[in-house]
């Protein structure tokens, strides 16, 4: 059954699209803090944290910004398990593996706090030197412990976005950080026809799988990958066309008009300038501490 | 190939914005010339290709899995430039709404990935392929050898963006405060893997697209 794995690892990368894209929605239509703010403020707010959270230095200014954003999804009334996991579960796990062998002098020479290996002397060859004695070092714990917490912090608020608010809505505000109206209406009509081939993959995969009682060679299983790409990209150049139509006939004419009308609220206004001086607070308390 | 945040400084992808920029704006300005008005729903749905190219799973060797980016391909297919914009809002679609690939990052992925991947790819073609026929054998030996230099310089670029992190982006008293890993590990990583493995993975991919389209769709190619 190795053989076809493939068809089962496309079908369920599919599949995770389609799910995240129904957890979000069902999120965002709840009645929480973040999911009452205007888009634009939103977008605007979340950007200067992730920026904000680039700045910082200190492994405690990083937690307090994962703590709040622990806190936000608590008022937001999104499962804190279920948010919990979608953000470790992937990048900030995966980047404390990574970050492992930052950990000894072997990357990040520094101060010894526990000598793991003593060898009979040290190597080197050319750039890379492994010391006689390979020890965690301060200097690359304190730096991995920034790092996946940087990492954590930062795609925890990425995530917090995604969750709370429909994705129409997330392109529409985009208009509000300068994005082209092109260019947003290009992120719109793709994110639309993305399930549109989504599911066409979903049927072809399926129907493929239904009909396979032996697997081909793995050059012919290549051999049909490619075709189905093909059949996809000349479903796309058709789909083009009857969609340009489509809204020639609805009277496009190369100018594009929008229909959002968005209102901020006192909540907003109170919403940014807390950020706003919460992240300046900070950022001054951390600058304080360095010079 | 996704950095996500956090794996880079201010500097670095302030830079790396910076230096996307300029190509973004040149793409619109040139699409608005050549596309006119059928330009919105063909980038979409160029875009959209570029995102699902990277779910079709290939069997490899010994049962193991692996996508192919298409850069390359799409670049061949749609021209380079609606290839940079189409391969950029997929990369966007995925560091907003999947969180694969960091906002921070934006920038220095779709330089690496949708400039620097899709223009040395679509040159390397063009050269390589030069006015061979449609249906010849070197088309689609040209779009291997682009889709695989293309793919390695994109993780090159990549790779020194993330080696320079130590160098670059640091405290004061010198920690990392980024991606800790020097030139010297994230470069001869980064290589070798694609180098030996995704490399190949990508000149399959592509070069079996543009056979099955010089056998049953050669107008496509042209």
């Amino acid at each position: 059954m190795s053989r076809t794995k493939f068809l089962d690892k496309t079908l369920l990368a599919v599949a995770q699209v389609a799910e995240r894209s129904f957890f979000s929605e069902e999120h965002a239509r709840m009645k929480g803090l973040l999911q009452l703010l205007d888009v634009r403020i939103k977008l605007l707010t979340f950007l200067f944290l992730l920026v904000l959270i680039s700045f910082l230095h200190e492994p405690r200014s990083l937690w307090m910004l994962y703590g709040l954003s622990l806190m936000l999804a608590m008022l937001s009334r999104v499962p804190l398990l279920s948010f919990v996991t979608r953000v470790w579960l992937f990048v900030p796990l995966f980047s404390a593996a990574v970050v492992l062998p930052a950990l000894l002098n072997i990357i990040t020479p520094g101060e010894p706090l526990w000598v793991l290996v003593s060898l009979q002397r040290s190597y080197s060859w050319g750039p890379y030197t492994i010391p006689q004695e390979i020890a965690v070092t301060r200097q690359g714990l304190w730096g991995s412990i920034v790092f996946v917490s940087r990492v954590a912090a930062s795609v925890s608020f990425a995530v917090l976005l995604t969750m709370t608010t429909r994705w129409s809505d997330i392109f529409a505000g985009l208009r509000a950080l300068m994005v082209p109206r092109i260019f947003v209406m290009t992120l719109n009509m793709t994110n639309r026809y993305l399930f549109v081939f989504l599911r066409l993959i979903q049927d072809m995969y399926r129907a493929r799988k239904s009909r396979t009682i032996h697997a081909l060679s793995s050059a012919g299983e290549r051999g049909w990958v490619a075709s189905r790409i093909g059949v996809i990209f000349r479903k796309s150049i058709e789909m083009s066309n009857d969609i340009y139509l489509a809204m020639l006939s609805r009277g496009y004419h190369g100018e594009i008009i929008s229909f959002e009308r968005f209102r901020t609220r006192l909540v907003d206004h109170l919403w940014l300038a807390t950020i706003i001086a919460f992240g300046a607070v900070l950022l001054a308390f951390e600058r304080g501490r360095f010079n | 190939m996704h950095i996500p945040d956090g794996y880079l400084g201010p500097l670095t992808y302030g830079t790396m914005y910076a230096a996307a920029l300029p190509f973004w704006a040149a793409a619109s300005w040139k699409l608005n010339r050549t596309l006119k008005a059928k330009q919105a729903p063909f980038l979409a749905i160029g875009a959209a290709f570029s995102f699902v190219i990277m779910m079709f799973n290939i069997p490899i060797i010994g049962g193991t899995t692996g996508h192919a980016t298409g850069a390359t391909l799409i670049a061949i297919l749609i021209g380079p430039w609606a290839a940079l914009i189409a391969v950029s809002v997929a990369l966007i679609i995925q560091a907003i709404l999947f969180g694969d690939g960091g906002i921070t990052a934006i920038g220095a992925n779709c330089f690496n990935m949708a400039v620097a991947g899709v223009f040395v790819g679509y040159a390397m073609y063009r050269m390589i392929a030069g006015d061979a026929a449609v249906t010849s054998r070197r088309r689609w030996i040209a779009a291997a050898v682009a889709a695989y230099v293309s793919l390695n310089v994109s993780a090159l670029i990549t790779a020194v963006q993330l080696g320079l992190q130590p160098i670059l982006e640091r405290a004061p008293d010198g920690q990392p405060l980024y991606s800790p890993f020097p030139l010297s590990i994230a470069v001869p990583t980064m290589a070798l893997e694609h180098l030996l493995l995704f490399g190949f993975v990508e000149a399959a991919v592509t070069a079996l697209v543009i056979k099955y389209f010089q056998k049953n769709d050669p107008e496509m190619l042209s």
